[in-house]
């Protein structure tokens, strides 16, 4: 299989006036095409920062990341941006909308950035409007609309391009099990039809069981993987469960809440 | 840590932000300090005729300029407490009392603004070296200028920024007061509400515009309509502004919106959303820079026009740099010797022209007028095209096509703005000897190639016909020197002006184009000052905008990036949004400009005819260049705060264009010619010569000093009314001395401030040597029952001196002739103590002249009161002085009359109509109030008793001035029951009325003086022949009714005085 991300040694230190601070101590990571891969660790631990380093948002203070086996470090600005458009779908923890456009504007920005034709365009919209149920908000501009409408509208933006790469920081923290049910099933189809690669930050045990592969992250280093082969759904989620209650206590409420709804979902 | 040191602290920490504010600041103060020290440069006053108008213009100026600044600052500072109401919030919620952040934000605001005003002192001191330097060369002058450092420019810029940095701090003071704390935390999060606009207001604005536009293109005949036209065109154009930006641009955002294929298309989706986002915040600030724009661009047009609508018409009056007459051989070469003895100033070219003159007739009155025709036996002058050809290739000027046979080529006279079309279907008719020749007119010329002189109808026609014209008429030969540097010939001028013959009708072009320099040099600088500091303004402020904007989009650019959008396609939108707020305020302030220039152009009589297309295409390109700047710069500020980085190609394009300006200015300060030398004049001073008096008896003079107890004074309101008057009577024989014509400290200023507008300079004339006929105090004559008693009031502004030929030469003939000044109207008077008083009037409004009127009534009315107690024997001088023997009992004041110039015209007019005791007047071409509107009540009433009135010169339709043309005097006229009289001199002028005319042609015999001035001041008749008329016409009026002797003179018209016309 074709290695879309590869990461090697990966070190992420942030400066703060002296003192210096690590987060990531030299991860090494490598995103095979089609996966669908699950980042689970403890609030604090670096997912984001990592994330937004395998996204090229960030640079890394050491190591290096190949890109479709091109280095990163042999890319400049212009390709790197390319490469976000037209490869990588990203759904931000913070959502990142722009307040100056409605909901129907921020989610058809990519298609507009990429010249797509207008017609064309607008049917996209509706159609994954209809998906995530945010068709009555469209119109609306982002201060006007819930936290959970917003996840929504960030993760349709961030699919509506039918991106090779998702990265997806918390899609499901600000939603109900329904909504969150909804968006892990089409980044699942996403996954299975259209063979899109996806790589999804998660605490919850319940979304990582969308994952084929989950891998736990404690204090800047990979503290251990788990792949889901042959197993069910249900079987994977309670090894989940495991793993995270090994990692510590400071999970214990978001589990909690997870097994609540895991009570109701399966 | 105090208080104090935290605002230090803050003031460090947050540097950037208040760079900005900080750079406002400094500019105000910058621009403030240069302009105010230039106000001070004793340099430039000294270097400067018109010192006075000078400091009056500066005047003027700082009043506008301080408006602006504040203005500006208080703009900026509340951009900047906006910004800071986040950090306002935090200290309250650490629990910091409003009271101590309240201190703490003056402080701030305090260091900063006292460290501001340091720095922009220093900075513009150097500032304003260059632009006394760029003065300098405008008017032509040469002074060094060394640093200017003046304190009393440093002390009142300080107290003028340190009330404003005052103000504003207390205002950052208050500022914490006015807000809640959340709306504190909230202020930067708001989003700006998107704008509601309605179909409705946005056709207004368009209607508004139109209507404003259409109004500025009217024409317009009297005040009325110049007033309500502006007015309309103001409104209009303000209100259409502003409603264009609040509403018709962001309907039409929102319609490049709708129109998804183009607003789905890449970043246009972004650049849209963000100027709808931002419009309803920016449309103020639009509105605002669009009217300034169009204001600044106008002011710069309107100054520059000036000045080259002069330098262009010193060409156009004087295209060679000597002309003259031929004369005799002696004279000819004379003249040759001088010119081609100035080295400086070598040859480059000689020609004689021949030109023939003729009598004529035109088929319209545009082209030929009576008053022309009167003007010259010969009037209109004809020049061959073959002539005309070899004129206009030396002098580069377009060659002439042929003319066919019985065709011509009008030149335009000057000061006209006549067309080709204007002359379509026209014809000229020469009446020759043997036969009249019908030329019909094919075209018009601007291009002039003889010296100006009246009257002023010149055509061109094909060779034959001028040899035809030439055999049967009177030839002129016309001999012109073009020389090197024409600018700077004074020296020349002032040999040749010592050697004219009146018939030569010498004149250079060095006379025309130093006439009137001053006023256009200082219009251009004023206002091209004005211009910038608005201009400069303008783009500052939206700088700081787009700026602090760009700070608070910062986040959105990051979200742009992190979804793959490339900086480069950042900077495209940032550009994009920028040039939309550059270009909206620029396109319709240029539009709003043409409008308003359009206006204008009309407005200024000196602006007539001149081509402003030059100066317009250069004000733009440069407004352009220095906008492009701004938005080089703002752009350029802009992407390095979104992402670190600059679009390279806009900082190199912001350098080039700045270099071009440095040079471009640069180029037009060197490569103007250096200036002159400017050295006093040595050259023997002219004495003037007062005509002798024509009566019986010798004349005395004194001075007296009134001081009127009961009148606060009505112009400067914090002392009482004072008056000089002068007393002139027949004298018994003479004293020891005879009265100068001028006090010295009056003739002083006189000579640097009057004697400068006529194009001569100071020192050219003995103004304070001069003496008139009067012996100073002598004994007044005996007469059994006095003298008869007559009042003289000067014209608006003219001191009484100015009145003096007529007044002695009445006082000859047995009166007693009192002339007053009125103090603080006038010019300058001179009182005891070498104390002089300035003119103190303001604005020539209808309300500054109506008062005007009302305190010259009074005054001559107290004065009369005086002479009463003269006549009583008291002595009412202030200092006792005393009065010549036998004054008191010269007065017969059973038998008064009076008359004045102009303003002194209307004023003796009502001076009758309010007090009995005057019996007969004259007014000599005075307005019978504002007209059309304010008539005095003399003019709506009438008098029953005599009055003549006396008028020169043509209205503005060609008509001779008369009781029959001007509405005042006609009303006047047909209310008046007593004895009447209307004389006319249709070839004299305003001045023809005052000494002027027997001193004008004086000064022409010694000096060079534009033939202009005279014609306009005196006239083209005969002049001692005029001052004989008017002074016989007045002499016979007051024989006849003051001393009841029949005066056969004042039945017809005589053919002694041919230039006098009985208006019936
Ligand atoms: N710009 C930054 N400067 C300094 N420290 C940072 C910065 N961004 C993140 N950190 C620190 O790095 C660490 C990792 O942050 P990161 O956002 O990656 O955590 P996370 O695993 O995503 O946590 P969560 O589950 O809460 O989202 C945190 O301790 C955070 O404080
Ligand atoms: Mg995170």
């Amino acid at each position: 299989m074709k290695k879309v991300v590869e990461a090697k040694e990966i070190k992420k230190v942030y400066g703060l006036k002296g003192t210096v601070f690590p987060v990531l101590h030299g991860i090494d990571l490598t995103v095979l095409e089609g996966e669908f891969a699950g980042i689970m660790g403890p609030s604090g631990s670096g997912k984001t920062t990592l994330l937004n380093i395998l996204a090229t948002i960030d640079q890394p203070t050491s190591g290096d990341i190949k890109i479709d086996g091109e280095s990163i470090l042999n890319m400049n600005e212009e390709q790197l941006s390319a490469f976000r458009r037209d490869k990588l779908g990203f759904i931000f923890q913070d959502y990142n909308l722009l307040d100056t456009l409605t909901v129907k504007e921020n989610i058809l920005l990519p298609l507009a950035i990429a010249k797509i034709k207008v017609w064309e365009l607008e049917g996209r919209v509706d159609e994954i409007a209809d998906k995530f149920g945010i068709r009555p908000i469209l119109e609306k501009y982002p201060y006007q609309i819930s936290g959970g409408q917003k996840q929504r509208t960030a993760a349709s933006r961030a699919i509506i391009s039918n991106p090779s790469l998702i990265l997806a920081d918390e899609p499901t923290g600000a939603l109900d099990s329904k909504s969150a049910t909804d968006l892990l099933e089409s980044l699942k189809s996403l996954n299975k039809q259209d063979k899109a690669t996806i790589l999804m930050v998660t605490h919850d045990a319940f979304a990582a069981s969308y994952c084929k592969r989950v891998l736990f992250i404690k204090d800047g280093n990979i503290f251990t993987e788990l792949v889901k082969e042959n197993t069910s759904r249900k079987d994977f989620f309670k090894k989940l469960l495991d793993v995270l209650n090994m990692l510590g206590g400071s999970e214990s409420d978001i589990i909690c809440c997870s097994k609540e709804k895991y009570k109701r979902e399966f | 840590m105090t208080l104090f040191a935290v605002a230090k602290k803050n003031i460090k920490g947050n540097f950037k932000s208040y760079l900005i504010y900080f750079i406002s600041m400094l500019f105000s103060v910058v621009i403030y300090y240069t302009f105010v020290s230039l106000q001070y440069s004793t340099e430039i006053a000294k270097g400067i005729e018109s010192s006075q108008a000078m400091q009056s213009i500066f005047m003027v100026a700082s009043v506008i300029l301080i408006l602006f600044v504040s203005v500006f600052i208080l703009y900026s500072n509340n951009t900047f407490a906006r910004k800071r109401k986040k950090e306002v919030g935090l200290y309250s919620l650490l629990g910091l009392q409003r009271k101590t952040i309240g201190r703490m934000l003056f402080y701030e605001n305090f260091i900063m603004g006292t460290v501001v005003l340091v720095i922009g002192i220093a900075v513009g001191t150097f500032l304003s070296r260059l632009f006394s330097m760029i003065l300098i060369r405008l008017l032509g002058i040469s002074v060094d200028v060394g640093m200017v450092f003046s304190l009393k420019a440093v002390i009142n810029t300080t107290i003028v920024f340190m009330a404003i940095i005052l103000f504003t701090s207390i205002q950052g003071y208050r500022l914490i007061y006015k807000f809640k704390l959340i709306e504190l935390f909230r202020a930067e999060q708001v989003g700006e509400q998107q704008p509601k606009t309605s179909v409705i207001s946005g056709i207004l604005a368009v209607l508004c515009l139109v209507l404003g536009y259409w109004f500025s293109f009217q024409r317009f005949s009297n005040n009325e309509e110049v007033l309500s036209n502006i007015g309309i065109t103001l409104v209009g154009i303000i209100l259409g502004t502003i409603l264009l930006f609040s509403s018709a641009v962001v309907l039409l955002l929102k319609m490049k919106k709708r129109n998804k294929k183009s607003y789905y298309n890449g970043m246009n989706l972004v650049t849209t959303s963000n100027l709808v986002y931002r419009i309803k915040g920016n449309s103020r600030m639009l509105s605002v820079i669009s009217l300034l724009s169009a204001v600044a661009l106008s002011a710069v047009t309107v100054g520059v026009g000036m000045y080259y609508g002069f330098e262009e018409n010193a060409r156009l009056a004087t295209p060679f740099s000597y002309m003259y007459i031929s004369q005799d051989e002696t004279f000819n070469k004379s003249v040759d010797n001088i010119i081609r003895g100035d080295e400086e100033h070598s040859v480059v070219a000689q020609m004689n022209i021949s030109v023939a003159k003729s009598k004529g007739e035109a088929s319209s009155s545009d082209i030929l007028s009576g008053r022309e025709a009167n003007a010259d036996e010969n009037p209109v002058k004809i020049i061959s095209v073959g002539q005309y050809n070899k004129i206009a290739n030396i002098l580069e000027l377009t060659a002439l096509p042929s003319i066919e046979n019985e065709k011509t080529i009008a030149i335009r006279p000057m000061y006209t703005d006549y067309e080709s079309s204007d002359y379509e279907g026209e014809t000229i008719t020469l009446n020759l000897p043997k036969e009249d020749i019908t030329l019909e007119f094919v075209g018009m010329t601007v291009e002039r190639v003889i010296n100006w002189s009246y009257p002023d109808v010149m055509i061109v026609v094909n060779d034959e016909a001028y040899n035809k014209i030439e055999a049967q008429s009177s030839t002129v030969d016309y001999v012109g020197y073009v020389v090197e540097d024409q600018k700077t010939t004074k020296k020349t001028t002032d040999a040749l002006a010592a050697i004219k013959m009146p018939q030569s009708k010498l004149s250079t072009f060095y006379t025309e184009y130093r006439l009137g320099i001053e006023g256009a040099a200082f219009n251009v600088f004023i206002l091209g000052f004005l211009g910038l500091v608005f201009i400069m303004a303008t783009g500052s402020i939206i700088y700081f905008k787009q700026l602090s904007e760009v700070t608070s989009d910062k986040p959105r650019y990051e979200i742009l990036s992190k979804i793959g959008v490339s900086n480069r396609d950042i900077h495209m939108s940032i550009l994009k949004q920028n040039a939309f707020i550059f270009g909206l305020p620029l396109v319709i302030g240029v539009a709003h400009y043409m409008a308003i220039i359009n206006f204008l152009k009309r407005f200024f009589s000196n602006l007539a005819g001149v081509n402003l297309i030059q100066p317009i295409v250069l004000c733009v390109i440069i407004f352009g260049f220095i906008y492009a700047i701004y938005f080089g710069v703002t752009v350029n500020s802009s992407t390095k705060s979104v992402s670190g980085k600059s679009i390279p190609i806009v900082g190199a394009l912001v350098t080039l264009v700045f270099m071009l300006m440095i040079a471009l200015v640069g180029a037009l300060l060197w490569t103007t010619p250096p200036a002159e030398k400017e050295e006093s004049y040595t050259g023997e001073k002219v004495i003037l010569e007062l005509p002798k008096p024509t009566g019986q008896y010798e004349v005395g003079t004194t001075e007296i000093h009134l001081v009127d107890d009961t009148r606060v004074d009505p112009w400067v309101n914090d002392k009482v009314r004072e008056l000089m008057i002068s007393i002139w009577y027949p004298a018994q024989e003479e004293s020891e001395e005879k009265a100068l014509y001028m006090k010295p400290k009056a003739a002083k200023y006189y000579d640097e401030n009057t004697v400068t507008t006529i194009g001569l300079h100071p020192g050219q004339i003995d103004l304070s040597g001069t003496v008139t006929n009067a012996w100073l105090n002598a004994p007044v004559e005996n007469s059994d029952k006095g003298w008869p008693v007559i009042l003289y009031s000067p014209g608006g502004t003219v001191p009484r001196n100015f009145g003096t030929a007529v007044v002695e030469d009445l006082a000859s003939r047995g009166y007693v002739v009192v002339t007053v000044d009125h103090t603080y109207e006038t010019s300058a008077v001179e009182f005891p103590g070498e104390r002089l008083e300035t003119g103190k009037l303001k604005a020539m409004n209808a309300e500054t002249i109506l008062k005007m009127l009302d305190v010259r009534v009074d005054d001559m009315r107290y004065v009369l009161d005086q002479l009463a107690e003269i006549q009583d024997g008291k002595n009412p001088d202030h200092e006792q002085s005393e009065l010549p023997l036998g004054l008191g009992r010269a007065l017969n004041l059973t038998k008064v009359g009076i008359f004045g110039h102009s303003a002194g015209g209307a004023t003796s007019a009502q001076v009758m109509y309010e007090d009995d005791r005057v019996d007969a007047g004259i007014d000599m071409d005075g307005t019978m109030g504002y007209m059309p509107d304010y008539p005095l009540p003399v003019a709506k009433y009438g008098l029953n008793r005599p009055f003549m009135l006396m008028n020169s010169g043509y209205n503005k339709d060609g008509e001779v001035d008369s009781h029959l043309t001007a509405d005042d005097r006609n009303s006047f006229w047909k209310n008046s029951t007593g004895w009447k009289l209307d004389l006319a001199i249709p070839e004299g002028a305003h001045y023809t009325f005052t000494d002027y005319q027997i001193l004008f042609p004086q000064l022409d015999r010694k000096l060079s003086i534009s033939p202009r001035v005279i014609q306009q001041s005196i006239g083209t008749a005969e002049s001692d022949q005029v001052f004989e008329a008017q002074k016989n016409y007045i002499a016979a009026f007051f024989e006849l009714h003051l001393k009841d002797i029949p005066q056969p003179l004042l039945d017809s018209p005589s053919t002694l005085y041919p230039e006098v016309e009985f208006i019936k």
